[in-house]
């Protein structure tokens, strides 16, 4: 093996100046290029998805399957699924381990999927948003990425940028979009801004045709070339997730503790819940399963219900409702032991 | 879409709101104005809907 020997002597102080930089010798690319966290999309790799790998029939808009990516129906039919690639493939780079199908059962006008980048300020000056795709298209014969600028609550109107056009066929392609965020001079920002990315049927093809399209690698970066896609570790992903929905899931194995408390009166058990990360907002409670209480001495019992009590960004406290409880006993919530016993918590934009 | 909104009271005390929407999913949501959620719940009372508050006694 070759050795090869790294030079010792540094720069002197003040040698490197902007003589020795030609115009264009450092460009933004090349500053970009290798800056951690540039991707502005949170699980371009689609690798997450606490709420479940797939879903079907989907024909209005929420969030179901790979976190931070929300679909609108849009007077169509979803079926959505977070899929595994093939142990050595070369279609895309080796390290996406997964992909998102959309797919459209029944089309329709811009039906399809979106991420919204928290505060519309993060994007401002020229961007580039990249993505692979695969798979049909609408009868109009291509999708489309629709970007908004979105003020918030009591913010100014919304602005749409100029959309753009890909087709896609049955082999991967790496696509990239190279635009100029509007000025934010003049304009309010409120509460619970963003940007958005929609790939999406078109707005002006309102066929019912079915199509499909499998997305992954979707980074939105500054300058105007798209770098290699940024991967960033499992924990690190997961946490970025955790910031707009955290989901506990249960065990099979075992029953799943979730807190500590007291009954607050004769119908409900109040505990106290840490989340892992700072959330955007106080989340809401917005699905359960296999919520229970117990005093840990004669009984448990199924919840008929769960709310929130008080809380933040950080911690809750929440009252998991049942019947006959002993007031002021202490108590105190899990789940019981099954895959498909969880408490999800949403601060989703 | 929302179908009712209901105050819930803990102990006498305001506490969140209970959405249900039309497709049978229930929402428990705190008092944020940051939670897009509470957002919509100001959003749907503004096209001239009302929130069903049943006080808060026992």
């Amino acid at each position: 093996m070759a050795l090869t020997t790294l030079p010792t002597a540094a720069f002197a102080t003040g040698s490197v100046g902007t003589s020795q930089l030609t115009d264009g010798a450092v460009t933004t690319e090349k500053l970009v290029a290798d800056v951690n966290f540039r991707n502005l999309i949170i699980n371009g790799d689609m690798s997450i998805a606490q709420r479940g790998t797939s879903a079907t029939g989907e024909t209005t808009s929420g969030y179901a399957v790979c976190d931070r990516w929300q679909h609108n129906a849009s007077g169509g039919t979803l079926d959505l699924t977070q899929n595994s690639f093939t142990l050595g493939q070369t279609d895309v780079p080796s390290l996406f381990k997964n992909y998102f199908t959309v797919s459209a059962t029944t089309g329709g006008d811009n039906c399809g999927l979106w991420q919204k980048v928290e505060d519309v300020k993060s994007v401002q000056g020229t961007y580039t948003i990249s993505w692979y795709a695969k798979g049909t298209n609408p009868n109009g014969g291509h999708l489309e990425l629709a970007l908004r600028q979105d003020f918030g609550s009591g913010g100014s109107a919304v602005v749409d940028l100029t959309n753009y056009d890909f087709t896609l066929t049955s082999s991967w392609q790496r696509f990239s979009y190279t635009f100029t965020a509007p000025s934010l001079s003049g304009k309010t920002v409120g509460s619970s801004s963003y940007f958005r990315a929609y790939f999406r049927q078109p707005a002006d093809d309102n066929t019912s045709n079915a199509w499909s399209m499998d997305l992954t690698g979707v980074q939105l970066e500054v300058g105007t070339s798209a770098s290699d896609f940024e991967f960033l570790p499992y924990d690190v992903n997961l946490q970025r997730c955790q910031r707009y929905f955290y989901q506990i899931q249960g065990s099979a194995s075992s029953n799943t503790m979730l807190g500590i408390g007291f009954n607050n009166d004769a119908s409900s058990c109040q505990t106290y819940l840490k989340f892992p990360t700072t959330m955007r907002s106080t989340p809401s409670i917005t699905s359960f399963s296999g919520l229970q209480t117990s005093d840990g001495n004669s009984y448990t019992k199924a919840a008929t219900g769960v709310s929130v009590d008080s809380g933040s960004n950080i911690q809750m406290s929440l009252n998991v409702q049942a019947t006959s409880l002993t007031v002021f006993r202490g108590g105190f919530n899990t789940l019981t032991n099954s895959s498909s016993s969880h408490l999800a918590l949403s601060s989703e934009l | 879409m929302i179908q009712t909104v209901e105050k819930v009271y803990s102990n006498n005390v305001f506490t969140s709101y209970k959405i249900t929407f039309e497709d049978g999913r229930i929402y428990s949501v705190p008092l944020d104005e940051d939670n897009t959620d509470y957002q919509a719940i100001l959003e749907w009372v503004a096209e001239g809907n009302t929130i069903t508050d049943n006080g808060g006694g026992e």
